[in-house]
């Protein structure tokens, strides 16, 4: 194992401060600015920066960048509007900015080097929880204390009401954690599996010319992979999306 | 004699009415002066594009082109490797460890 | 066992550039593979898709430059070569591979769709542009309204004072054909009373005569002047 040395394929994605302040006021203020804030920023700056230079000056006329952002948000809007109803365009900006949040980041985790945002379960947990946090404050807004006749199935005994309450309860609540698993154990699991067959290749790909020409027959799988991996980018946002729009449906009309 | 009277007999005087100002300015009963002015301020013509700046030689019109979004991906993996070599590759050079 | 770590620590650094020369043949003959056009051709292709700017740095130099700025960072250790180098190949040669798919359709796709917009644009903009000049021939027709309804009250006004005139004449006429009228009349009286008078002149004359005749005197001087006449006859041998 000497020469190598293998780190571990989860060191990807640790968070590490760059600059960081650690100044002696308001009892040892810390500002650190880590790869995941680094990183979130340059989402922001590549959405805002995509929006504002593909947007080809309002023209009636798109060119071929602005039709590519007017036909995803065509497809957004008309994600919203089958979820959630036609009334309820308002949510439209918040689905909007948040797919293309996770998309940037999930793209940009791809490019070698690079730090995924979205594979950290801060970012992806804390999104989930504050989504779920705010459905159900907006359902408890727009409906009351009838917001609670969610957890009671029509129909049901009335024996079995604590028993199934409960059980909609739990997984309610299981909302929270499920979105954000879902979005960064994919991503995790994906630049994982990609760290370690890329270790694997390496070794092969430097020992003799025989064995690395005979490696380009996994090399092919793994050029897959990486194919695989864009596409899980494209459909984890999609689907954490669309699952924020079912949610936003059931906070508004409570099934 | 009654004015009625006056009238009817000066009706063959008076010549027909060939126009109105409601045959000029459409049913709106206003005038087309508004009208004129607003064409009157159209550009005209075919507009010359100016290209100047990144948005203008990437991005607009006739110029979109994909060299941004490689630009972007050679741009971070710049800025993620120069990270990454500062952070720790540095020290791993040579496998010495 | 100190040689050992020593043999495979020169090993190692021996490795990298082996390592980082390998993939990018392996893409060469991948990407060559499917389409076989001559290799001069496809030199001449991959020299064209090299930046260049004129005067400064020519497609060959660049090259050139690019290969050797490669070569130094890998050998001076700037660029480690690690297992990340594998990831950062396998997604170039991906990257490219899907750049190089999807560049046509694409394009055809936005063509189309901007060749539609355009085209609805385009049409409403003719139409529009139409109704705006029709509506402009329309009111051209009214153009020289003015001077056209000018002219026609020139025209009544010329009439009504061509017809007051001839109101002015008619009545003149109709004036001297009552004061003939009255003349003829008048004249027409006076020779009917002068006829009258002298018929009853004559009358009167007559009546007169016929009574004189009626006298005896008269009678007597009549046939006293008739003889006397007579006499004279006789005197003068004229009998």
């Amino acid at each position: 194992m000497s020469g190598f040395n293998i780190l571990s394929p989860l060191s990807q994605f640790e968070v590490s401060s760059l600059i960081g302040v650690n100044a002696p006021i308001l009892g040892y203020l810390n500002i650190t600015l880590t790869n995941l804030a680094l990183y979130s920023c340059f989402i922001l700056l590549i959405a805002l920066g995509l929006h504002l230079y593909g947007n080809n000056d309002s023209n009636l006329i798109p060119n071929k960048w602005s039709i590519s952002l007017e036909t995803s948000f065509a497809s957004l809007s008309s994600m919203v509007r089958e979820q959630i109803g036609a009334q309820s365009e308002i949510y439209l900006p918040f689905i909007y900015s948040l797919f293309f949040f996770i998309l940037f980041g999930n793209l940009i985790s791809n490019v070698p080097y690079s730090f995924a945002v979205t594979a950290s379960g801060v970012v992806s947990l804390g999104l989930s929880v504050t989504i779920f946090i705010g459905v159900t404050i907006l359902a408890l807004s727009i409906h009351g204390l009838k917001f609670f006749s969610f957890f009671i199935p029509s129909g049901t005994p009335l024996a079995l009401v604590p028993l199934l309450v409960l059980i909609e309860l739990v997984s309610y609540l299981a909302r929270a954690v499920s979105l954000g698993v879902r979005l960064f154990a994919n991503i995790v699991a994906g630049h994982t599996l990609l760290k370690i067959l890329s270790t694997y290749l390496y070794k092969l790909f430097s020992g003799s010319v025989l064995i690395a020409v005979i490696t380009l027959i996994p090399f092919a799988i793994f050029l897959a992979l990486i194919g695989l991996e864009i596409a899980v980018s494209l459909i984890q946002a999609f689907v954490f999306t669309l699952l924020v729009c079912s949610y936003l449906r059931d906070a508004v009309h409570l099934h | 004699m009654h004015a009625s009277l006056v009238r009817r007999q000066l009706q063959g005087l008076i010549p027909p009415k060939i126009a109105t100002p409601k045959l000029v300015s459409g049913d709106a009963g206003t005038g087309l002066g508004p009208l004129v002015e607003f064409y009157s301020k159209l550009p005209k013509g075919r507009v010359t594009p100016r290209v100047s700046g990144i948005k203008g030689r990437y991005f607009s019109g006739e110029n979109a082109s994909g060299k941004p979004i490689v630009a972007l991906i050679v741009g971070l993996f710049a800025i993620g490797y120069t990270l990454d070599y500062n952070m720790h590759l540095k020290h791993h050079k040579n496998h010495a460890h | 066992m100190a040689s050992r770590i020593a043999f495979s620590s020169m090993r190692a650094a021996a490795r990298p550039r082996a390592a980082a020369a390998l993939p990018r043949h392996a893409v060469r003959a991948m990407a060559t593979s499917s389409n076989p056009p001559p290799p001069e051709q496809r030199a001449s292709e991959l020299m064209e898709k090299l930046p260049s700017s004129p005067g400064l740095l020519t497609k060959g130099t660049s090259a050139i430059v690019a290969t050797g700025l490669a070569a130094t960072a890998i050998s001076q250790e700037l660029y480690v070569v690690n297992e990340e180098t594998i990831i950062l190949v396998a997604s170039i040669i991906f990257v490219t591979y899907l750049s190089k798919m999807i560049r046509e359709p694409y394009k055809e796709w936005a063509e189309a769709n901007i060749a539609r917009i355009r085209k609805v644009l385009e049409g409403a903009r003719a139409e529009h542009t139409h109704a705006v000049q029709h509506r402009i021939d329309n009111v051209a027709q009214l153009k020289d309204v003015v001077s056209l309804t000018q002219g026609l009250f020139a025209i009544s006004k010329d009439t009504a004072k061509t017809e007051a005139e001839t109101f002015v004449q008619q009545q003149k006429v109709a004036v001297a054909a009552e004061v003939k009228s009255v003349l003829d009349s008048w004249v027409r009286y006076e020779q009917q009373l002068k006829e009258a008078e002298q018929l009853d002149l004559t009358r009167t004359v007559i009546d007169r005569v016929l009574v004189d005749l009626k006298q005896e005197k008269t009678q007597r001087d009549i046939l006293m002047q008739a003889v006397a006449e007579v006499e004279q006859l006789v005197k003068n041998k004229a009998v």
